[in-house]
């Protein structure tokens, strides 16, 4: 009789515990490895995370999953990207190992020119950043449409379906989108009639918390898609919106353009980092190029012994972020418009002219790009899939800045990008905008192999952070030692050298340290004693980009995913 | 005769009355500005458009722009909102500072011109804080109207009904003027149209 007096007591502790349990706030912060045997999906929001699961488990590959889950992506965080973006895919093919880039960055209009943002008005007025200007020719639904077509196993209608579901039932607005949504409420209010505007509520306020947010529109643009294939979009009367929206908001885009556009398959770049094979974006996204460039030059280091984010270890890639960034501007552009010396800057050797100019106790004042030629012989969003099989599917695509150039195209119910900001407005510039030119990008979905086996696979939206929140997440994995999440989690820094509010102006001017406040602060302290500017930002912050990312373990063939509390990241296995 | 002079009259009382209460300037009858660059200012700007108030929104409007080459003023009234924003100071590329300078300018210039300033703090408790605040000590001394959402008054967004509002906005406001305040943005359009004989 006592006994069972014991369990019951036990059993009402429990319970108690339990909801106690249950009443305690999710700390969506605390590292979280998701494990899967069979397919994962980690993406920026759960319910895109869902559609792609949804098609593995009905039997659909990788890349066919990696399309439903950006369909679902353009309806539950239209903020960041869609199609009225562009972006690039990464895929690996288990069977042969090979790796297929997809390039489907947008292009500039024809009427493009080299100063069309060098004016004062231009500047004042934000023709890069806002309006009909700042549109470049989507190129998303045709990046979508090549890979379906060269890699897929099902139909665009198929992989639509769990997006045309949520576009026509609507999902709960989250607390992140209600804040994202009034953020960017004057532009999108500026350029479009409030009810065109899926995130505006009956009385065209921004939709709150907690309201449901749905976009039939854009359901039945993908129902048509469905049906006629990409020509419904660079054609017909979804063309006919983009342009009739685009000139009304003082744009130059024409109906000729976006029947130029063409998606590209590029080959990647590769690289190596202390025995792993790193294979990511080739131009026109400088991120790969980027990344392998910094890898090699930590790799002259110790990073282990320097331990994790330490005064040395965060003064030195510091440095190596401002020597790559005055590479970055003095070479990348699209290579289709001319020569970017992308082998010298990823040989060990010209990384090691970079890394003799750095100082263990001082700032490189005025950092300059280099010469790599010598050594030849780079708002969004970021997800990554892999199927049963083994294959792997790396996305990044944007829309550029939060709802992009907050031009919806009319009655379609997608916003169009403004990706011309991705130009420099210096008509001197490698970079400068030309006729269906593809603006400069750092976007880089990346793979790591370890004995020609899948490693980790990542990605990241986050502008010029991305390639140094790779990095740092990477020399997590690599030099720490860390999981997938606990990777991803832990607090990045940044630093490319010019002014933070203007980064595509090179001034060598005095090294902004951006950092999280998670850092110690005696150890940013020092960090501003070595002559890094520090400037503060939130604990988990935006800024610093959004990891998505799957670990594998190679003996079991467990995959641990990843997915960044810096935005609604989850990651789905199964 | 009689009947004429009756008219005659009446038509320039009519005028008297509208000069008086700015209706004079019909074509624009409102301006809408704003100190701290929240998006309450456009979001006041949709409201007025789908509610039949012609307005034009200008949120970084400077003294030199409230004038006509008459000298007089180009609007009937003048709406500021107020609430600091981060993002969207960093979007108009000034600092608090700089902010305040303008508005302490615009609104002397809008006195001058016996221009009426209609103070809305529409952003409710999300729009308070110490940047925010400042904002409202700031300017509010300068209201002859005001509109509020209620949740202005209290000192930060912990749970409201657990806490004591510091009726900080009804506060701020120069003695006699007695402020319009409603539960939600979306209630604004009928006090403001009051305000302005709508």
């Amino acid at each position: 009789m006592k006994r069972i007096a014991a369990i019951l007591v036990l059993a009402v502790i429990l319970a108690g515990g339990a909801i106690a349990l249950a009443a305690q706030p999710v700390d969506t912060h605390t590292p979280k490895d998701v494990i899967g045997k069979n397919g994962m999906v980690a993406a920026a929001h759960p319910l895109a995370s869902a559609a792609g699961i949804e098609i593995l488990k009905a039997g659909g590959n990788a890349i066919d999953a990696a399309v439903a889950t950006g369909l679902a992506l353009n309806m539950v965080e239209p903020n960041a990207s869609g199609i009225g973006g562009g972006g690039f895919m990464v895929i690996r093919f288990a069977k042969t190992g090979e790796v297929a880039v997809i390039d489907y960055r947008e292009m500039a209009p024809g009427a493009s020119t080299k100063d069309m943002y060098a004016s004062e008005q231009s500047s004042k007025e934000r023709w890069t950043i806002e309006g009909g200007k700042s549109v470049g020719i989507p190129g998303t639904v045709a990046g979508y449409f090549t890979a379906i077509d060269k890699f897929g196993t099902k139909t665009f209608k198929e992989l639509a379906e769990p997006a045309i579901k949520l576009g026509e039932e609507g999902f709960e607005v989250s607390e992140m989108l209600a804040g994202i949504i009034k953020d960017n409420y004057a532009k999108m209010a500026k350029y479009n009639e409030p009810e065109n505007v899926p995130y505006f509520d009956e009385y065209g306020l921004p939709l709150e918390k907690g309201t449901t947010l749905k976009n039939p529109k854009l359901a039945k643009v993908f129902k048509e898609l469905g049906e006629k294939g990409p020509s419904a979009f660079y054609t017909g009367w979804v063309a006919d919106a983009i342009v009739d929206s685009i000139q009304k908001a003082g744009g130059i885009m024409t109906k000729e353009d976006l029947t130029k556009y063409v998606a590209k398959m590029r080959t990647p770049v590769t690289g190596t980092y202390r025995g792993y094979e790193i294979v990511s974006v080739p131009p026109p996204s400088s991120g790969g190029t980027h990344i392998i460039q910094m890898l090699n030059c930590l790799e002259y280091y110790d990073v282990k012994a320097m331990g994790h984010n330490s005064l040395a270890f965060m003064h030195t890639f510091a440095e190596i972020m401002k020597l790559t960034f005055a590479d970055r501007t003095a070479y990348m552009r699209d290579t289709d418009f001319g020569y970017v010396p992308i082998k010298g800057l990823m040989d060990k050797g010209y990384a090691k002219t970079m890394v003799n100019q750095i100082s263990p106790d001082k700032i490189i004042a005025s950092p300059k790009a280099g010469d790599p030629a010598k050594y030849e012989s780079g708002s969004t969003t970021s997800f990554v899939v892999v199927d049963q099989e083994g294959n792997i599917c790396c996305v990044t695509q944007t829309i550029n800045y939060f709802f992009g150039s907050g031009v919806m195209a009319t009655g379609a119910g997608f916003m169009l990008n403004d990706e011309m900001d991705d130009f420099s407005t210096n008509p001197a510039s490698v970079s400068a905008p030309e006729p269906y030119k593809r603006p400069l990008s750092s976007m880089s979905p990346t793979i790591v192999l370890k004995d020609g086996k899948p490693f980790v696979a990542l990605g990241t939206p986050g502008a010029t952070r991305i390639f140094p929140s790779i990095v740092q997440t990477l020399v997590n994995i690599i030099d720490h030692g860390m999981g997938m999440d606990e990777a991803i989690e832990e607090p990045r820094f940044w630093s490319n050298g010019p002014s933070i509010e203007e980064p595509r102006f090179w001034s060598n001017g005095p090294s902004v340290f951006a950092y999280e406040d998670r850092i110690d602060p005696a150890l940013i302290d020092q960090i501003e004693k070595l002559g890094h500017k520090p400037k503060k930002y939130t604990s988990y912050d935006a800024y610093f980009g959004a990891v998505q990312g799957i670990l594998f373990d190679q003996a079991t063939g467990t995959m641990y995913g990843g997915a960044d509390s810096r935005r609604l990241g989850e990651a789905i296995g199964f | 005769m009689r009947r004429y002079t009756l008219l005659v009259l009446l038509a320039a009382l009519a005028l008297a009355i509208m000069g008086g209460t700015g209706i004079a300037n019909a074509a624009n009858p409102l301006l809408i500005t704003n100190v701290g660059q929240g998006a309450e200012s456009a979001m006041v700007n949709v409201l007025c458009k789908k509610n039949g108030i012609a307005a034009t929104l200008n949120d970084t409007a400077t003294a030199g722009e409230l004038a006509g080459p008459d000298g007089k003023a180009k609007f009937s009234f003048m709406a500021v909102v107020v609430g600091y924003s981060g993002k969207g100071m960093g979007a108009a590329g000034v600092n608090i500072d700089q902010e305040l300078a303008r508005a302490h300018e615009v609104m002397k210039k809008a006195q001058a011109l016996k221009l009426p300033i209609i103070i809305m703090h529409v952003g409710g408790v999300e729009r308070r804080g110490d940047s925010s605040d400042r904002l409202i000590k700031e300017v509010f001394k300068y209201a002859n109207h005001a509109i509020f959402v209620s949740t202005g008054n209290y000192p930060d967004s912990g749970a409201l009904d657990k806490k004591k509002p510091d009726n900080l906005l009804t506060n701020s406001l120069p003695k006699g003027v007695a402020p319009k305040i409603v539960d939600r943005i979306n209630d604004v359009v009928a006090p403001l149209k009051g305000i302005m004989g709508l």
